[in-house]
Protein backbone atom coordinates (compact mmCIF):
# COMPACT_ATOMS: atom_id res chain seq x y z
CA UNK A 1 0.00 0.00 0.00
CA UNK A 2 2.92 2.44 0.89
CA UNK A 3 3.88 1.63 -2.45
CA UNK A 4 1.21 2.43 -4.20
CA UNK A 5 0.40 5.64 -2.22
CA UNK A 6 2.95 8.11 -4.26
CA UNK A 7 1.92 6.59 -7.55
CA UNK A 8 -1.71 7.46 -6.73
CA UNK A 9 -1.38 10.66 -5.32
CA UNK A 10 0.84 11.84 -8.88
CA UNK A 11 -2.46 10.22 -11.05
CA UNK A 12 -4.81 12.27 -9.08
CA UNK A 13 -3.04 15.31 -9.44
CA UNK A 14 -2.31 14.68 -13.06
CA UNK A 15 -5.98 14.15 -13.56
CA UNK A 16 -7.37 17.22 -11.86
CA UNK A 17 -4.14 19.35 -13.65
CA UNK A 18 -4.82 18.39 -16.96
CA UNK A 19 -8.86 18.99 -16.20
CA UNK A 20 -8.17 22.59 -14.74
CA UNK A 21 -5.16 22.84 -17.80
CA UNK A 22 -8.50 22.46 -20.17
CA UNK A 23 -10.60 24.34 -18.51
CA UNK A 24 -8.15 27.49 -18.49
CA UNK A 25 -7.63 26.63 -22.58
CA UNK A 26 -11.01 26.89 -22.95
CA UNK A 27 -11.52 30.09 -20.91
CA UNK A 28 -8.51 31.70 -23.18
CA UNK A 29 -10.43 30.52 -26.04
CA UNK A 30 -13.81 32.25 -25.40
CA UNK A 31 -12.29 35.34 -24.02
CA UNK A 32 -9.61 36.07 -26.42
CA UNK A 33 -11.76 37.35 -29.81
CA UNK A 34 -13.31 40.39 -27.34
CA UNK A 35 -10.47 42.96 -27.29
CA UNK A 36 -10.62 46.43 -25.33
CA UNK A 37 -9.02 49.19 -23.69
CA UNK A 38 -9.53 51.23 -20.81
CA UNK A 39 -9.08 54.78 -19.63
CA UNK A 40 -10.23 57.64 -17.40
CA UNK A 41 -11.32 61.29 -18.27
CA UNK A 42 -13.74 63.97 -17.50
CA UNK A 43 -17.36 64.57 -19.24
CA UNK A 44 -17.69 67.67 -22.00
CA UNK A 45 -20.72 69.48 -21.46
CA UNK A 46 -23.06 66.68 -22.40
CA UNK A 47 -21.76 64.11 -20.83
CA UNK A 48 -19.76 62.34 -23.14
CA UNK A 49 -16.40 61.15 -22.38
CA UNK A 50 -13.70 63.57 -23.51
CA UNK A 51 -11.12 62.47 -26.20
CA UNK A 52 -8.17 63.52 -23.71
CA UNK A 53 -7.39 61.06 -21.49
CA UNK A 54 -5.99 61.70 -17.67
CA UNK A 55 -4.26 59.93 -14.55
CA UNK A 56 -4.88 62.47 -12.06
CA UNK A 57 -8.11 64.44 -11.15
CA UNK A 58 -9.68 66.25 -8.45
CA UNK A 59 -11.54 64.53 -5.54
CA UNK A 60 -14.84 67.01 -6.68
CA UNK A 61 -14.43 65.92 -10.54
CA UNK A 62 -16.91 62.85 -12.16
CA UNK A 63 -14.49 60.30 -13.45
CA UNK A 64 -15.30 58.33 -16.18
CA UNK A 65 -13.62 55.50 -16.98
CA UNK A 66 -14.23 54.74 -20.78
CA UNK A 67 -13.78 51.32 -22.93
CA UNK A 68 -13.74 50.56 -26.59
CA UNK A 69 -14.44 46.99 -27.00
CA UNK A 70 -14.30 45.35 -30.08
CA UNK A 71 -14.66 41.55 -31.68
CA UNK A 72 -17.60 41.16 -30.16
CA UNK A 73 -20.60 38.97 -30.88
CA UNK A 74 -24.34 40.16 -31.67
CA UNK A 75 -26.91 40.23 -29.07
CA UNK A 76 -26.73 40.65 -25.46
CA UNK A 77 -23.26 41.20 -23.48
CA UNK A 78 -22.52 42.63 -19.38
CA UNK A 79 -20.49 45.88 -18.73
CA UNK A 80 -18.65 45.66 -15.07
CA UNK A 81 -16.54 48.45 -14.11
CA UNK A 82 -15.14 47.66 -10.70
CA UNK A 83 -13.33 50.58 -8.60
CA UNK A 84 -11.01 49.54 -5.65
CA UNK A 85 -10.65 52.76 -3.71
CA UNK A 86 -6.82 53.67 -2.17
CA UNK A 87 -7.38 51.20 0.84
CA UNK A 88 -7.34 48.47 -1.47
CA UNK A 89 -11.13 47.69 -0.86
CA UNK A 90 -13.54 47.38 -3.66
CA UNK A 91 -15.59 50.65 -3.39
CA UNK A 92 -17.97 50.46 -6.17
CA UNK A 93 -19.28 48.71 -9.17
CA UNK A 94 -21.15 49.88 -12.23
CA UNK A 95 -22.85 46.51 -14.35
CA UNK A 96 -25.33 47.33 -17.02
CA UNK A 97 -26.07 45.34 -20.27
CA UNK A 98 -25.70 46.21 -23.65
CA UNK A 99 -26.34 44.94 -26.97
CA UNK A 100 -24.31 44.63 -29.67
CA UNK A 101 -26.18 44.56 -33.45
CA UNK A 102 -24.91 45.26 -36.51
CA UNK A 103 -21.29 47.27 -35.49
CA UNK A 104 -18.85 44.86 -33.74
CA UNK A 105 -17.49 47.57 -31.29
CA UNK A 106 -18.86 49.95 -29.27
CA UNK A 107 -17.94 52.46 -26.59
CA UNK A 108 -19.12 52.01 -23.17
CA UNK A 109 -18.31 54.04 -19.92
CA UNK A 110 -19.23 54.28 -16.46
CA UNK A 111 -18.50 57.35 -13.69
CA UNK A 112 -17.50 57.67 -9.98
CA UNK A 113 -18.34 60.72 -8.09
CA UNK A 114 -17.21 61.21 -5.08
CA UNK A 115 -19.63 63.18 -1.86
CA UNK A 116 -17.62 65.25 0.85
CA UNK A 117 -18.68 64.11 4.27
CA UNK A 118 -21.71 65.91 5.84
CA UNK A 119 -20.07 68.63 8.49
CA UNK A 120 -16.54 68.77 6.50
CA UNK A 121 -17.67 71.06 3.94
CA UNK A 122 -17.37 73.59 6.38
CA UNK A 123 -13.87 73.07 6.92
CA UNK A 124 -12.48 72.29 3.41
CA UNK A 125 -10.67 76.31 3.33
CA UNK A 126 -8.55 74.14 5.89
CA UNK A 127 -8.13 71.26 4.19
CA UNK A 128 -9.84 71.16 0.80
CA UNK A 129 -9.58 67.08 1.69
CA UNK A 130 -11.84 67.19 4.15
CA UNK A 131 -14.51 64.60 4.38
CA UNK A 132 -12.96 62.70 1.69
CA UNK A 133 -9.48 61.85 2.81
CA UNK A 134 -10.13 57.93 2.32
CA UNK A 135 -10.74 58.97 -1.37
CA UNK A 136 -7.41 60.29 -1.82
CA UNK A 137 -4.64 58.33 -3.27
CA UNK A 138 -4.95 55.26 -6.66
CA UNK A 139 -8.19 53.84 -7.25
CA UNK A 140 -7.87 51.07 -9.62
CA UNK A 141 -10.33 49.88 -12.50
CA UNK A 142 -10.86 46.34 -13.47
CA UNK A 143 -13.31 45.59 -16.67
CA UNK A 144 -15.69 42.93 -17.08
CA UNK A 145 -17.39 41.78 -20.00
CA UNK A 146 -19.80 38.95 -19.56
CA UNK A 147 -17.86 38.13 -16.77
CA UNK A 148 -14.42 37.84 -17.72
CA UNK A 149 -11.55 39.99 -16.70
CA UNK A 150 -10.56 42.27 -20.00
CA UNK A 151 -8.64 45.18 -18.50
CA UNK A 152 -7.15 47.14 -15.43
CA UNK A 153 -6.48 50.16 -15.13
CA UNK A 154 -5.75 53.23 -12.63
CA UNK A 155 -6.10 57.00 -11.80
CA UNK A 156 -5.08 58.96 -8.98
CA UNK A 157 -7.40 61.81 -6.99
CA UNK A 158 -6.20 64.61 -4.83
CA UNK A 159 -7.68 67.49 -3.99
CA UNK B 1 -5.38 88.30 24.35
CA UNK B 2 -7.59 88.14 21.46
CA UNK B 3 -5.63 86.96 19.14
CA UNK B 4 -4.53 84.68 21.18
CA UNK B 5 -8.32 83.06 21.59
CA UNK B 6 -8.40 83.19 18.35
CA UNK B 7 -5.36 81.06 17.28
CA UNK B 8 -6.39 78.67 19.64
CA UNK B 9 -10.22 78.36 19.06
CA UNK B 10 -9.81 77.81 15.16
CA UNK B 11 -7.53 74.82 15.59
CA UNK B 12 -10.25 73.62 18.11
CA UNK B 13 -13.01 74.29 16.20
CA UNK B 14 -11.55 72.52 12.83
CA UNK B 15 -10.51 69.06 15.12
CA UNK B 16 -14.09 68.87 16.76
CA UNK B 17 -15.65 69.38 13.10
CA UNK B 18 -13.12 66.65 11.44
CA UNK B 19 -13.78 64.82 14.22
CA UNK B 20 -17.78 64.82 14.12
CA UNK B 21 -17.89 64.25 10.06
CA UNK B 22 -18.25 60.80 8.71
CA UNK B 23 -16.63 59.35 6.08
CA UNK B 24 -17.69 60.44 2.50
CA UNK B 25 -19.26 58.30 -0.19
CA UNK B 26 -19.44 57.39 -3.41
CA UNK B 27 -21.37 57.05 -6.08
CA UNK B 28 -21.39 55.07 -9.79
CA UNK B 29 -24.87 55.05 -10.97
CA UNK B 30 -26.15 52.75 -14.13
CA UNK B 31 -28.18 53.57 -16.92
CA UNK B 32 -31.86 53.71 -17.22
CA UNK B 33 -34.26 52.92 -20.02
CA UNK B 34 -34.99 55.75 -22.22
CA UNK B 35 -38.99 54.88 -22.33
CA UNK B 36 -40.93 57.89 -22.04
CA UNK B 37 -41.27 61.70 -23.58
CA UNK B 38 -38.46 64.11 -23.22
CA UNK B 39 -38.72 67.75 -23.93
CA UNK B 40 -36.33 70.45 -24.67
CA UNK B 41 -34.60 73.08 -26.98
CA UNK B 42 -32.34 72.57 -29.78
CA UNK B 43 -30.04 75.41 -31.44
CA UNK B 44 -27.84 75.11 -34.40
CA UNK B 45 -24.15 75.76 -34.32
CA UNK B 46 -23.86 79.38 -35.48
CA UNK B 47 -26.92 80.56 -33.03
CA UNK B 48 -29.13 81.59 -36.28
CA UNK B 49 -31.61 78.65 -35.46
CA UNK B 50 -33.23 77.68 -32.47
CA UNK B 51 -36.82 75.41 -30.84
CA UNK B 52 -38.54 73.52 -29.15
CA UNK B 53 -38.74 69.47 -29.27
CA UNK B 54 -40.43 66.69 -28.21
CA UNK B 55 -38.97 63.54 -27.79
CA UNK B 56 -41.23 60.03 -27.34
CA UNK B 57 -38.95 57.35 -27.05
CA UNK B 58 -40.08 53.46 -26.38
CA UNK B 59 -37.70 51.18 -25.30
CA UNK B 60 -38.48 47.74 -24.91
CA UNK B 61 -37.18 45.63 -21.63
CA UNK B 62 -33.94 43.77 -22.58
CA UNK B 63 -33.65 45.56 -25.97
CA UNK B 64 -30.94 48.16 -27.09
CA UNK B 65 -33.96 49.65 -29.63
CA UNK B 66 -35.72 52.48 -29.24
CA UNK B 67 -38.65 53.44 -31.21
CA UNK B 68 -41.39 56.62 -31.37
CA UNK B 69 -41.76 60.24 -32.80
CA UNK B 70 -40.20 63.29 -32.61
CA UNK B 71 -41.91 66.61 -32.59
CA UNK B 72 -39.56 69.97 -33.36
CA UNK B 73 -41.00 73.81 -33.41
CA UNK B 74 -38.66 75.51 -35.05
CA UNK B 75 -40.74 78.99 -34.64
CA UNK B 76 -40.37 79.48 -38.11
CA UNK B 77 -36.43 79.27 -37.89
CA UNK B 78 -35.92 75.56 -40.00
CA UNK B 79 -37.80 73.79 -42.54
CA UNK B 80 -35.78 71.12 -42.03
CA UNK B 81 -36.70 69.72 -38.58
CA UNK B 82 -40.25 68.51 -37.99
CA UNK B 83 -42.30 65.85 -36.80
CA UNK B 84 -41.01 62.71 -37.95
CA UNK B 85 -40.86 59.01 -36.45
CA UNK B 86 -37.22 58.22 -34.92
CA UNK B 87 -35.18 54.95 -34.20
CA UNK B 88 -32.26 54.41 -32.41
CA UNK B 89 -30.42 52.14 -30.15
CA UNK B 90 -28.92 52.86 -26.61
CA UNK B 91 -25.64 51.64 -25.67
CA UNK B 92 -24.85 52.09 -22.05
CA UNK B 93 -25.23 55.85 -21.10
CA UNK B 94 -24.71 56.66 -24.62
CA UNK B 95 -27.96 57.28 -26.91
CA UNK B 96 -28.15 57.56 -30.68
CA UNK B 97 -31.15 58.57 -33.12
CA UNK B 98 -31.65 58.90 -36.17
CA UNK B 99 -34.98 61.03 -37.20
CA UNK B 100 -36.02 61.59 -40.82
CA UNK B 101 -32.40 63.40 -42.25
CA UNK B 102 -31.37 64.18 -38.52
CA UNK B 103 -28.54 61.92 -36.56
CA UNK B 104 -28.06 62.49 -32.74
CA UNK B 105 -25.72 61.85 -30.52
CA UNK B 106 -26.69 62.22 -27.09
CA UNK B 107 -25.47 60.80 -23.45
CA UNK B 108 -28.09 60.08 -20.80
CA UNK B 109 -27.56 61.36 -16.92
CA UNK B 110 -28.91 62.40 -14.37
CA UNK B 111 -30.60 59.08 -13.48
CA UNK B 112 -32.47 58.92 -16.55
CA UNK B 113 -34.06 61.96 -16.74
CA UNK B 114 -32.07 63.87 -19.12
CA UNK B 115 -30.87 63.50 -22.79
CA UNK B 116 -28.30 65.93 -24.13
CA UNK B 117 -26.12 66.20 -27.17
CA UNK B 118 -25.84 66.87 -30.40
CA UNK B 119 -27.21 66.54 -34.15
CA UNK B 120 -25.77 66.37 -37.29
CA UNK B 121 -28.54 66.82 -41.17
CA UNK B 122 -27.42 64.81 -43.87
CA UNK B 123 -30.37 65.64 -45.73
CA UNK B 124 -30.40 67.97 -48.96
CA UNK B 125 -32.27 70.34 -49.94
CA UNK B 126 -34.80 68.20 -51.94
CA UNK B 127 -35.82 67.05 -48.60
CA UNK B 128 -36.93 70.78 -47.81
CA UNK B 129 -34.54 71.16 -45.46
CA UNK B 130 -33.62 74.80 -46.84
CA UNK B 131 -31.62 76.82 -45.06
CA UNK B 132 -30.21 74.18 -42.65
CA UNK B 133 -26.79 74.44 -41.14
CA UNK B 134 -26.02 71.18 -40.46
CA UNK B 135 -25.40 70.48 -36.47
CA UNK B 136 -26.23 72.08 -33.47
CA UNK B 137 -26.95 70.92 -29.98
CA UNK B 138 -29.96 69.47 -27.93
CA UNK B 139 -31.23 69.71 -24.34
CA UNK B 140 -33.65 67.19 -23.39
CA UNK B 141 -35.55 66.79 -19.95
CA UNK B 142 -38.19 63.81 -18.97
CA UNK B 143 -41.21 65.41 -19.28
Amino acid sequence: MALYTPFLTVIIALTFGQMSLAQAISNDHRTNRTTGSLRFTIPDQHGFPENESQKHFDCLDKIYAVTELANLDKGKHEIEFQWTGPNGASREHTKYDFYITNKPSTQLWAWLELSRAKGAAMIQWINPAAGLEEFIGVWEVELFVDGKSLKKGEFEVSC
Amino acid sequence: MNKLATALLIPALATILIGCSSGGSSSTPEPQNVSGTFNGTWGNTPGTQNGTASFNLSQPLNSSEITGNVLFDSNGTNTCLISVAVTGLVQGFGVSLEAGNTMFQLTLSDGGNTLSGSYVQGGTPSTGCSGQTGSGTITLTRG
